[in-house]
């Protein structure tokens, strides 16, 4: 069904962009809440997650070469369970990725277009992302290569330049009441670690794959890396404030100022953030509509993607009714709904799996 | 000609896109907008808030004819309200364009309006996505209506003047986000620079220093403790101090032009105490002693001068604050980082653990350079006239 290829680099990049693109702005906030100025230790100790999500991955791909993970419901489990556990998984896609369009649109009213209306700015997002996915795979894995290091030139560009203000004593007390405090931080932080999971859904597209382990390790590396570089650029600058903060790396990059003529830039990294999120949407809605697709057994997934955009930017429009609802599922509801999806249910799988082929084999 | 209507109806696609990029809702043209420049904030009679804003005015002459003819370049307007949200909906109303945040340099505080408190206004500042964090505050000594709608000469507004102040570092100098950390820091005290504008061609006066306790201005201190506080929280950048050595008669100046401040906080056998290590380098800069500063052994004199003046300087900014029971100098946090478990468990008492508490300075000067003359003018003089 689907023709194009995509090299390992390109798989790494998309996964990394998965990750980062809705995480970068609330890191601090959100795992802040339960581990106050620790946080920056939580994004290391979720990192595990990232790992156990790139194994399933890869265990799976060993146990069934290069099948959609739909596929291999459907062997596992027999036609209908299978298809109905491929339905369950389409109506996760759908409902996360609009909760990240919506996410992405309450940010930017917030911030910069007051009065525009949320249905303007989610259904421009939905048709760009409707358009790369008709484009197929390739599309996503190029446009990728294209924008992500530029957004990482500026992003890391501008966090350069704050070090001046950075006050390393802002770190101290570390483990102030002790290691659980780091670690419930490190639960909530976990929904984007698992997030890996998506390696899963792109394997199947990969030209080689000889690889892709080494890739998809460093994309893990990557956004761990850049976690704790925004977690230490929000900490050192504001210190235990960050946590207040709803956006505190947005926060950061507006309190740039460099000899009160470099200042006010803060639409630059905004634009470059746009890109990012853009990817991680059209990731989502890619493997809907294959999934549709596949489901439905059609031959070409190209014509769902437009309808399918416009049930995502009905869903993004009615999913939250304000942004105090959104961050709120965020940090209560979406580290268990997001484990079910990214990290239980695919563990499941790869247990069942394995206990198939020691029965049979 | 089929390829000829693709590039057309190519074209086309691309020129309706860019009808996206002008942003139909939230279009904001310069000729719009109010660019603010300062915020003040003041009670009024009836205890509302009142705000003063003070704006550009835009002149089509441009920046590089400016003559005194051409009038002032800022202009300011003042609204009450029973909050600043109200004060500023209430300001809007009175001008024809859009107020716009974005450009803010100075928040002026009234000192009516930092005595009864600033936090409750803080949040709309904060709230504003359009606010800087990087804003000066100052408290100010005349009314910020009045201050607001001079226009100063020198500089293109008196928010111009205050920002270049406050970029000289020279004086204490305080952001919004700074003023954010301080309001929530364990020390539950913090000092803001003050300011006060005098003459038709303002000038400010800026050697004092708001003492505030939790979010009110409880009481301000003079030139020397104000040079103290910077001192003892290592914001001094730049100064210069005057020493009178024994056997000498005459003054000594020194600049000072690097200094670091280290707190050493100690927790022994349950009794707190504090270490402050500041270390100064420093040149000579006027000499009117006879003194010979070229001497090696001149060099520990006026160091041991300024160290045991250092001291006695902070003792007595130090005796204030304890006095004030107002922990001006962070020292809460500093024990906090250092002993989490222990702070946590008297931080309610902090207060009192403050005013007794155990302060020792350990200052060192190092003289580094003398200038371009070897001996003093005051010996080269009298030697000529003999």
């Amino acid at each position: 069904m689907e023709q194009g290829r995509i090299s390992d680099g390109q798989v790494a990049y998309l996964l990394y962009v998965t990750v980062i693109a809705t995480s970068i702005l609330i890191m601090p906030s959100i795992a802040g809440q339960q581990a106050g100025r620790d946080f920056w230790l939580s994004a290391i100790i979720a990192a595990v997650f990232g790992f156990w999500g790139i194994f399933i991955a890869l265990s799976l791909n060993k146990l069934y070469p290069g099948l959609h993970p739909f596929e291999m419901f459907e062997q596992l489990l027999g036609s209908y369970l299978g298809k109905l556990l491929g339905i369950v998984y389409l109506f996760f896609f759908l409902h996360a990725n609009a909760l990240f369009i919506r996410q992405y649109a309450e940010f930017v009213i917030t911030v910069f277009l007051p009065k525009t209306p949320v249905p303007a700015i989610i259904g421009l997002m939905a048709a760009v992302c409707a358009l790369a996915v008709r484009g197929g795979i390739e599309v996503l894995a190029r446009t990728a290569q294209l924008f992500l290091p530029i957004s990482l030139i500026v992003w890391f560009g501008l966090l350069l330049i704050t070090i001046p203000d950075w006050e390393f004593q802002n770190i101290l007390p570390i483990l102030e009441f002790g290691a659980l405090p780091s670690l419930k931080g490190g639960f909530l932080l976990q929904t984007w670690y698992g997030e890996f999971i998506m390696l899963a859904f792109l394997i199947p597209f990969l030209s080689s794959g000889k690889h892709i382990k080494k890739y998809s390790l460093w994309a893990l590396v990557g956004v761990i890396i850049t976690f704790v570089l925004i977690s230490f650029s929000s900490l050192l600058i504001f210190g235990i404030e960050t946590t207040n903060f709803i956006y505190p790396f947005f926060e950061v990059i507006r309190y740039i100022n460099v000899g009160s003529f470099f200042e006010n830039i803060d639409a630059l990294p905004l634009a470059f953030w746009i890109l990012t999120i853009y990817l991680k949407i059209s990731v989502f809605h890619y493997a809907m509509v294959y999934g549709t697709a596949h489901l439905l057994k059609l031959s070409d997934y190209r014509s769902l993607s437009l309808p399918l955009s416009l049930l995502l930017a009905a869903t993004g429009l009615w999913i939250v009714p304000n942004t105090q609802k959104l961050i709120d599922f965020f940090s209560s509801v979406s580290p268990t709904y997001f484990t079910c999806f990214n990290t239980l249910l695919p563990s499941i799988v790869l247990l069942a799996a394995w206990i198939q082929r020691k029965v049979k084999g | 000609m089929s390829q000829v209507k693709r590039a057309c109806i190519c074209i086309l696609l691309v020129l309706f896109c860019l009808l996206g990029l002008c942003g139909c809702w939230d279009r904001k043209e310069i000729n719009d907008v109010n660019i603010i420049t300062a915020v003040g904030l003041d009670l009024n009679d009836q205890e509302d808030i009142e705000l003063t804003v003070q704006f550009l005015v835009p002149q089509s002459s441009g920046r590089q004819s400016m003559s005194p003819s051409n009038g002032p370049s800022t202009s300011s307007v003042t609204a009450s309200g029973i909050t600043l949200a109200d004060a500023v909906s209430k300001l809007q109303a009175k001008v024809p364009r859009l107020l716009f945040w974005g450009q803010t340099e100075i928040l002026l505080f009234s000192e009516k309006f930092a005595r009864r408190g600033i936090v409750e206004e803080m949040d709309y500042l904060l709230r504003n996505p359009d606010f800087r964090l990087t804003t000066f505050v100052y408290v100010s000594k005349n009314k910020p209506a009045d201050v607001l709608g001079k226009s100063p000469r020198m500089e293109t507004s008196t928010a111009d003047i205050l920002q270049k102040f406050a970029s000289l570092h020279l004086k204490l100098s305080m952001t919004i986000k700074d003023l954010k950390s301080a309001l929530h820091s364990k020390a539950g005290a913090f000092t803001l620079p003050m300011v006060e504008l005098t003459g038709e061609q303002p000038s400010a006066r800026r050697d004092t220093t708001a003492i505030f306790k939790s979010d009110r201005m409880v009481g301000q201190v003079g030139s020397a403790t104000s040079q103290g506080i910077l001192w003892m929280t290592d914001k001094l950048h730049e100064a210069t101090i005057n020493l009178k050595i024994e056997d000498y008669p005459g003054d000594i100046s020194l600049r000072v032009f690097r200094s670091h401040t280290r707190l050493k906080p100690r927790y022994e056998n349950g009794k707190w105490s504090m270490g402050i290590h500041i270390d100064c380098e420093n040149d000579l800069i006027q000499n009117s002693t006879r003194l010979t500063t070229s001497n090696p052994q001149a060099a520990p004199l006026i160091e041991n001068a300024a160290e045991q003046m250092l001291t006695n300087r902070l003792k007595e900014t130090i005796q204030y604050a304890q006095q004030q029971q107002a922990d001006i100098f962070g020292f809460a946090d500093a024990f906090h980082r250092k002993y989490p478990h222990e702070f946590n468990r008297v931080k309610d008492e902090w207060e009192t653990i403050f005013q007794n508490l155990e302060i020792d300075i350990h200052p060192k000067f190092v003289m580094r350079r003398i200038g371009m003359m070897r001996v003093p003018s005051k010996l080269s003089t009298e030697e000529g006239g003999e």
